[in-house]
């Protein structure tokens, strides 16, 4: 009996080692290692432009120096996305690697058609990233993952460093691909996206962030303005580390204030049937710079006045993004209807069936606390 | 196929367990010395001096090398020629010179012409009288020996450095020197056929499990073996029934190791011939342990075992989860990294794990080389090896570099655990294999098999993997990678037969 | 085959938990109806209380039949129940293996290995776990030991790069649509395995009271479901119901430094957990078969049993939609009331009542 359980044992290992033969893997020199995506809508399709690792140029270890572009940009087309990343494989006889993609491009075009067609292939692909970054050309993704930025610069590299800009500047918001679609997926919320251009000054190409777009749903809908902007990266807890100027009409000075720490609280109730939200933001920030006709010292007065013109400037530029949006382009992008929803689900669900339509009656309260903290070295205004 | 294989060995082999019956002492002095020399033949060593005693005819049988002429000579034959008042029978005269002749205390009477042939080539002078049926034995040994050195395999930094010998009583000395209670034991006992070397048990009475020191008596006393030149061939008999890559029987050529583990209740086995003890049962977690952990500060002991650890994770597991990121899993890559990778990787010739496979096994051939070669060319054959696979493999763009440093992290990682250099080696190569057949899905099974397999083995009723698992707070927190303090644990003894479960 | 062999009840809490985490681990919404993220933190509190309940009768049968497992219990009343008995559990518990196999292939086939065919992966799989199972329960119960660390030490570090990414607004409100969803879910989580049918059997090679342990081990379920729960839909939001696997995708999301992603940690944990969980299956069944018919076969019994896994799996069972049955609520339903309710209620009544008329005559 232990001769045959050897011989069945015998016999499984050789499937199983012939298996192994007929379905190796993809070796790294049989991939096409994707940086950065640009999608755009053709009529009867998609085009995709891709830059991808140019491992074949750059890979002589005798270090002849023949090192050549550190990339390439391919261009397919196909009926979908994954028929135009399968015919990438007809240009380059490689099979495309997409986990290591950092950004993912799209169109204005396509952006206004709507994204879902679109967005479905990186769900679903396994080794496509969640958190890659979306972003949007102001023109064409085309346009934005080809530009030749100087030698051994990547338009991948340099969309995802500009991306890093919201840590030290909430002028500007990001969004992984996760989120973005956690977003338009959303009957509530909107989803937003950054906008980044190329911009050619003295023949010289440069990528500049030019912005944020909301969506309605998946389909592109309305700019932000910068200071509408700075709310939302307030209002998403993202705010610390922006700059605010306000102006002191009796002083004649102007003040910015860099905000090192942001927080906010939104509570949400109903009043006859009523949205109301009470938004209560705080803020700590520090005087980094005064400007004025005559010097004057920064007194404690001059300070408490400051702390009162940011309290109101912040609280008149939350108001107005606020009307902007939920009054004039009917849309959430601050997630105020998720708080109210995940308070009163089940009223939420049979009062508001179409909460878009109820934005413009939505009551809101604005409370900003505001706190300046330091001054810098110098004690008094130039 | 397997019938096949074995009547091919057995055309080519003899059974070794047929042995002779045992042939008596006889009472004629020429029929017992013909009966030897037919046994020894011609040998040029075994030296026989023919004598009177007491009118009786005798002879002194000894093996040249094997005795210590100067005590063969103070101890036995000045004794006889010079005694007075012999007695007139043989067996009397034997009686006399055994008590009252001899110097030596190292004595013993043979009765079989097997054991008389066995004690000749021991070693020991044998006295045959004629008409006595029986024989006298004296051990009188002398043979030439490897004095005392260092240990070279396990070497420490700080704590003792001498290492066992193949003289099997000076091991036996350097036990006892360390441990000088009588509740020490060791017990010897002959193996196989034709070498019969002694085979010592040493254990302490007050700890070891007898029932434990019983087995293994038992499972050597069934072992059956033709020749014992070493401890290894010992080693199959004491192993557990669970086939496993790993051994549940370890080795040691440190007196001071043996000591601590027998201590802990384990036995040690000396072997007559052979530089290096057995110890059984030897569980996985000693393997990365060393005596330098307990000379060193609790948590330096701390820190080296987990380095060991990873370091033996490092020389199993990285080749075969480099081959399996290569070819199956690129998005687990950093960016940066894989892009040195996969501009290496595209100019080489070869697939990623027949790279593997192919720059390993020449790793252990070099090593193989350098092992058994003289220094000096092993020194040669090092040079050639980093300069052929160093430098000009890659450069010729046959191997990619990054390779290399896993071959080399790898190797450096493997000596980090010497004490199981030979089965990491090899199941390097299997997840070498399975990474590149199987991706990480293979290397996470094939650990699982390992683990499972590791987990079934049991050693004289220790489990293998204790104390972790099945787990034993009490020796997890007494010694497992943390060692408590001696202040703590000195005072108490730790036995093996406590952690069964 | 160690058939005698005896595990601590710590050793059984351990493979029974990580049968448990691995239904977690591998929970999809696929084919589910569709809930509030939020929901499903209270199902897990439904899900325990269930799983309490089923336990009720193995506790009933270790005190009034202790030293016996559900068969011998059976053998009690009838030999000819006892070979009943033995007979359907080796058919649960074959069930149970292959749905654990199916859930195996499709994580494998979607997320592992995409371009692969998962055959020769399954293959694999079940050669290693019919080895595992033929070196008995000890070595299991220790190795079950080992992985529940395994396990711990990979949710920490995915919780640990996690951390950043979770966000409360992402979970939907909960008890939107009243409790009846939440009961629901509770049901499909403490159906996905069948721990006291396994724990019915092997109660007479367990050492030790099984009480402190199971307490341990519901709420070590408790905790690390919620955990894994909680994870997943604060850190993912609603788009983790868009994926197959869930809590892949969050181990995904997880990033620490140069490390982009940990999924690498969830699919080890996965296959050796579900190599362990097999593994266990594959060996009741064996002992099972042993008990029934003869004991000559050994290990032959494991080959029989680990083939027609294959078999069903490879011929009959490798599409989605086969995925989606073997999975749906409705037939798991099914399998705990037979099982873990009329089965042993049936057996313990019928004994109880022989018992108690041997005592009276």
């Amino acid at each position: 009996m232990r001769k045959g359980v050897r011989i069945t044992l015998l016999c499984l290992a050789f499937v199983l080692l012939c298996s192994g033969c007929s379905t190796p893997g993809l070796e790294l020199k049989n991939r096409l290692i994707v940086q950065a995506i640009g999608i755009d809508a053709l009529p009867q399709g998609v085009r995709l432009t891709v830059q991808a690792l140019n491992t074949e140029m750059a890979g002589n270890p005798n270090g002849s120096g023949e090192s050549g572009a550190v990339t390439r940009t391919l261009l397919s087309e196909g009926k979908t996305v994954s028929e135009a990343i399968s015919a990438l494989s007809k240009q380059t006889g490689k099979r495309p690697l997409l986990s290591q993609n950092q950004v993912i491009v799209f169109g204005r075009e396509t952006a206004e058609k709507g994204l879902f067609s679109y967005l479905d292939f990186f769900v679903r692909d396994p080794s496509s990233r969640l958190t890659v970054p979306v972003v949007l050309s102001d023109t064409t993704a085309q346009e934005l993952v080809s530009a030749q930025l100087g030698e051994n610069i990547l338009s991948a590299d340099s969309i995802t460093e500009l991306l890093q800009a919201e840590r030290y500047a909430p002028t500007q918001v990001s969004q992984a691909l996760y989120a973005l679609m956690n977003r338009m997926q959303s009957d509530v919320t909107n989803a937003y996206l950054p906008v980044v251009r190329a911009e050619t000054q003295q023949e010289e190409v440069r990528l500049v962030l030019c912005g944020v777009s909301v969506f309605s749903k998946d389909r592109l809908d309305f700019a932000l303005e910068e200071e509408e902007t700075m709310v939302l990266s307030l209002l998403t807890k993202n705010g610390a580390g922006g700059y605010w100027t306000v102006e002191d009409a009796n002083r004649k000075a102007q003040t910015t204030v860099h905000i090192r720490k942001a927080d906010v609280s939104m509570q949400s109730r109903l009043k006859d049937e009523t949205p109301v939200f009470s938004l209560r933001l705080f803020v700590t920030g520090d005087v980094v710079e005064t400007e004025s006709a005559a010097p004057f010292s920064l007194t404690k007065e001059y300070l408490e006045d400051t702390r009162t013109l940011l309290k109101e400037k912040i609280e008149e530029a939350v108001r107005a993004a606020l009307a902007h949006c939920l009054v004039s382009e009917n849309a959430d992008p601050f997630g105020l209807g998720q708080r109210l929803r995940q308070r009163y689900p089940k009223r939420f669900s049979a009062l508001f069936t179409d909460w878009h339509a109820v934005l413009p009656e939505v009551e809101y309260e604005v409370e900003v606390e505001a706190e300046l903290e330091r001054i810098g070295n110098g004690v008094e205004n130039l | 196929m397997r019938n096949w294989l074995k009547q091919a060995e057995a055309r080519v082999t003899r059974s070794a367990a047929a042995s002779e019956a045992p042939v008596q002492v006889y009472a004629e002095l020429e029929r017992n010395v013909q009966y030897i020399k037919a046994q020894l033949g011609d040998s040029f060593d075994i030296l026989y001096k023919q004598t009177c005693i007491g009118g009786n005819r005798a002879v002194l049988i000894m093996d040249d090398g094997m005795c210590d002429n100067l005590l063969v000579t103070q101890q036995v034959v000045a004794p006889i020629l010079a005694m007075q008042n012999v007695p007139e029978t043989a067996g009397a005269q034997m009686a006399y010179i055994r008590d009252r002749i001899s110097a030596g205390i190292d004595q013993k009477e043979d009765h079989t012409l097997n054991d008389v042939v066995a004690d000749i080539v021991s070693g020991l002078v044998v006295l045959l009288i004629d008409g006595a049926p029986f024989c006298e034995a004296f051990g009188v040994q002398g043979f030439p020996k490897r004095s005392i050195d260092n240990a070279q395999t396990e070497v420490q930094e700080r704590g003792a450095q001498e290492a066992f010998v193949e003289s099997f009583k000076d091991n036996v000395a350097l036990i006892r020197r360390r441990v000088r209670a009588p509740v020490a034991r060791f017990e010897l006992q002959e193996m196989g056929a034709t070498s019969k070397t002694r085979v010592c048990v040493c254990y302490f009475a007050d700890r070891a499990d007898k029932q434990m020191i019983a087995e293994i008596k038992s499972r050597l006393k069934k072992a059956n073996l033709d020749m014992v030149l070493g401890a290894g061939y010992l080693r199959p008999f004491l192993e557990s029934d669970v086939r496993t890559i790993f051994t549940s029987v370890g080795t040691t050529e440190r007196p001071d190791i043996a000591c601590a583990e027998m201590a802990e209740g384990r036995a040690v086995i000396l072997v007559d011939g052979t530089p290096f003890a057995l110890i059984v049962p030897y569980l996985f977690s000693e393997n990365f342990q060393s005596m330098d952990d307990y000379n060193h500060r609790p948590y330096y002991a701390l820190f080296i075992r987990v380095l060991k650890f990873f370091s033996f994770l490092i020389s199993v597991f990285l080749p075969g989860l480099y081959v399996a990121v290569c070819t199956f899993h690129q998005e687990l890559l950093p960016v940066s990294m894989l892009y040195d990778v996969a501009v290496q990787e595209s100019v080489t010739p070869f697939p990623v794990m027949a790279e593997a496979i192919f720059i390993h096994f020449l790793y252990e051939i070099v090593r193989e080389a350098g092992l058994r070669m003289p220094k000096s060319v092993g020194h040669a054959v090092s040079i050639v090896g980093a300069l052929v696979i160093g430098d000009t493999a890659v450069s010729a763009g046959l191997i990619a570099a990054p390779m290399l440093i896993v071959v080399a992290m790898t190797a450096i990682s493997s000596f980090v655990v010497s004490k199981i250099y030979y089965p990491v080696s090899i199941l390097r190569f299997v997840f070498m294999l399975v990474g590149g057949l199987a991706g990480f899905y293979g290397i996470v099974l094939g650990f699982g098999v390992v683990l499972l397999n590791l987990c079934a083995v049991t050693a004289y009723g220790t489990p293998f993997l204790a104390p972790f698992s099945p787990v034993h707070v009490g020796a997890l927190l007494r010694d497992s990678f943390w060692r408590r303090s001696w202040k703590k644990i000195g005072g108490r003894e730790l036995r093996i037969r406590s952690l069964e479960k | 085959m160690k058939g005698n062999a005896k595990i601590g009840v710590w050793q059984l809490c351990c493979l029974l938990l990580l049968s448990r985490l691995l239904t977690t681990l591998t929970f999809s919404p696929v084919g589910a109806e569709k809930m509030q993220t939020a929901d499903y933190l209270p199902a897990v509190l439904a899900a325990a209380f269930l799983i309490f309940l089923f336990f009720v009768p193995v506790f009933l049968q270790r005190r009034f039949f202790s030293g016996m497992d559900i068969t011998d219990v059976a053998y009690t009343v009838s030999p000819l129940l006892s070979k009943g008995c033995c007979v359907s559990y080796i058919l649960c518990f074959q069930f149970l293996t292959l749905a654990a196999v199916a859930r195996l292939e499709l994580f494998v086939g979607s997320v592992v290995f995409p371009n692969n065919d998962s055959a020769f992966f399954i293959l694999l799989f079940v050669l290693a776990a019919v080895y595992a199972a033929s070196l008995g329960l000890e070595a299991l119960g220790r190795a079950g030991t080992i992985c529940l660390v395994l396990f711990l030490g990979a949710f920490l570090c995915i919780t640990l790069a996690m951390t950043d990414k979770i966000n409360l607004v992402n979970l939907s409100p909960a008890f939107s649509k009243g409790a009846a969803p939440i009961w629901t879910a509770g049901l499909d989580a403490a159906t996905r395995t069948i721990e006291p049918a396994v724990a019915a059997v092997l109660l007479p090679r367990i050492n030790g009271k099984p009480g402190k342990a199971f307490a341990v081990g519901l709420g070590c379920f408790i905790f690390f479901t919620e955990s894994i729960l909680f994870f997943v839909f604060a850190g993912l939001g609603d788009y983790a119901l868009t994926q197959m696997f869930p809590v892949h995708a969050v181990a995904v999301l997880a990033e620490f430094s140069v490390f982009r992603r940990f999924d690498v940690l969830l699919t080890g944990v996965w296959i050796l957990t579900a190599f362990v969980k097999v593994s266990l299956l594959l060996y009741l069944q064996s002992e099972l078969l042993k008990k029934t018919f003869s004991q000559r076969p050994g290990r032959l019994y494991l080959i029989f049993c680990a083939g027609t896994v294959l078999l069903v799996q490879l011929c009959f069972a490798g599409k989605v939609t086969d995925y989606y049955f073997t999975l749906g609520l409705l037939p798991r339903t099914v399998l705990y009331a037979i099982f873990l309710l009329f089965v042993p209620g049936v057996v313990l009544a019928a004994a109880l009542l022989r018992k108690r008329r041997r005592l009276h005559a």
